[in-house]
């Protein structure tokens, strides 16, 4: 029982109040009632008909009042003392050389934008052409939320679609799903343009949000003849593949010269 | 509009979340000499010393129970700047140490609505909400502290680094 007194609390709780929280059992008598999460709840049978009403222990006014009750009593000693150190130290701790990205995949090229211009992943959906408008970089207008937006090849500004025949084909990727499901549409805006300047595009794939210090970034290489490469700032590996961070400002900008010009 | 609630002396009584910063555990408090006696002291944050007061000892007699539900409430104060002074007035931030502080409402629940009273003795007092059957009174953060006590304690605090 103990253990799972200390398993309801989370994770990033200080060592001490797991242990003061163990080492208080609830009173004989009380148990029952006020644990009957356990016995008839969620974690017990469910043979509690209040979750009829509430579907889950955590929305009942019987879980609140326990949970109520479990603050309401004296901090284990030493707890409030190693939060003082927590809040001395928590500016200093913040680092601002990480960057968090999303990384996604573009045929055989993995790639990442800072998620700071990213607004949404959505499900991959029918793209309206323009015509006499699309074909080059711009593909035509999608319908994200009600509000139709400029879809584009990111394949083509970036030169992945299409390379030269004759190209090496792509070592073996452990992360590469060739699921065509698996295709998403991220939305991009400049950071900012609240509503304005988004851009939408499809990958193939989405591998999640990762954070990455920045020594942990390599410089893309001056030999690079990809014209791809013109758009990436950096490099880091990821998970057994090499992922290339896009520069945000001249991805967006390029995409902004390609569809307003042609 | 979400309400964090607290009580002091049995009674609840809430702040509008948007002017909160952080509830934290209730930390150690240095203590500061001759200071009126709600003004428990200074408390390190992320680099900075802020001010901390306890509310129970502000509205009623008795110092805040100590408890896991006794918390420590990070505000966004609003700063009195000279009135002759060109800044626009910059905000400080405030430690309220308040008992119960485990839950919020949404005031969208809210039942009836008293207008603020207007007193003297203490400013601080706003609405009062009738939520979800019991009886909650809005706090005016910045007039928890005397004007003068609030020029004294941020004089000095130095401006946030920015990011």
């Amino acid at each position: 029982m103990n253990d799972d007194a200390s398993a309801r609390l989370p994770d990033n709780l200080p060592p001490t109040i797991r242990a003061g929280a163990a080492a208080q059992p609830s009173k004989p008598g009380q148990e029952h009632r006020e644990e009957c999460w356990r016995h008839i709840g969620v974690n017990g049978d469910r043979s509690c008909k209040e979750l009829q009403t509430y579907i889950h222990c955590r929305n009942c006014p019987v879980m609140a009042e326990a949970a109520r009750a479990f603050f309401d009593r004296s901090a284990p000693s030493g707890y409030l003392e190693s939060w003082s150190g927590i809040l001395e130290e928590r500016g200093s701790q913040r680092d601002p050389e990480v960057v968090s990205v999303l990384v996604f995949r573009l045929a055989d090229e993995w790639l990442a934008l800072p998620t700071a211009v990213l607004v949404e992943v959505t499900k991959d959906r029918r793209c309206h052409r323009v015509p006499h408008r699309t074909g080059g970089v711009l593909e035509g207008l999608v319908n994200i939320r009600g509000q139709l937006q400029l879809c584009v090849s990111a394949w083509r500004l970036l030169g992945i679609e299409g390379r030269a025949p004759g190209h090496a084909p792509p070592a073996p990727d452990p992360l590469r799903t060739a699921d065509p499901d698996l295709r998403r549409l991220l939305v991009v805006e400049r950071q900012g343009r609240h509503g304005q300047d988004r851009w939408v595009f499809p990958v193939d794939q989405v591998a999640g949000v990762v954070r990455v210090g920045q020594a942990t970034l390599r410089a893309v290489p001056a030999t690079v003849s990809q014209s791809g490469a013109r758009y990436c700032q950096a490099l880091f590996d990821w998970q057994e593949v090499i992922v290339g961070i896009l520069d945000e400002t001249r991805f967006l900008d390029a995409l902004h010269d390609h569809v307003r010009t042609n | 509009m979400q309400l964090l609630t607290f009580t002091a002396g049995g009674q609840t009584y809430a702040i509008e979340a948007r002017s909160v910063v952080e509830v934290l555990p209730a930390v150690p408090v240095r203590a500061v000499p001759r200071l009126p006696d709600y003004v428990l002291g200074v408390v390190g944050y992320r680099g900075r010393l802020i001010p901390v007061i306890d509310l129970a000892k502000r509205l009623t007699d008795e110092f805040s129970a100590r408890r896991l539900s006794t918390r420590l409430l990070i505000v966004e104060f609003p700063k009195r700047e000279p009135t002759d002074s060109p800044h626009p007035p910059a905000t400080a931030r405030l430690g309220i140490v308040a008992e119960n502080m485990v839950s919020t409402l949404r005031s969208e629940d809210v039942d009836t609505l008293f207008p603020a009273m207007c007193l003297e003795n203490s400013p601080y007092l706003g609405r009062i909400l009738r939520l979800n059957g019991q009886t909650v009174h809005m706090l005016v953060v910045e007039n928890l502290l005397p004007a003068d006590l609030a020029l004294g304690l941020f004089a000095a605090t130095p401006e946030p680094p920015s990011p």
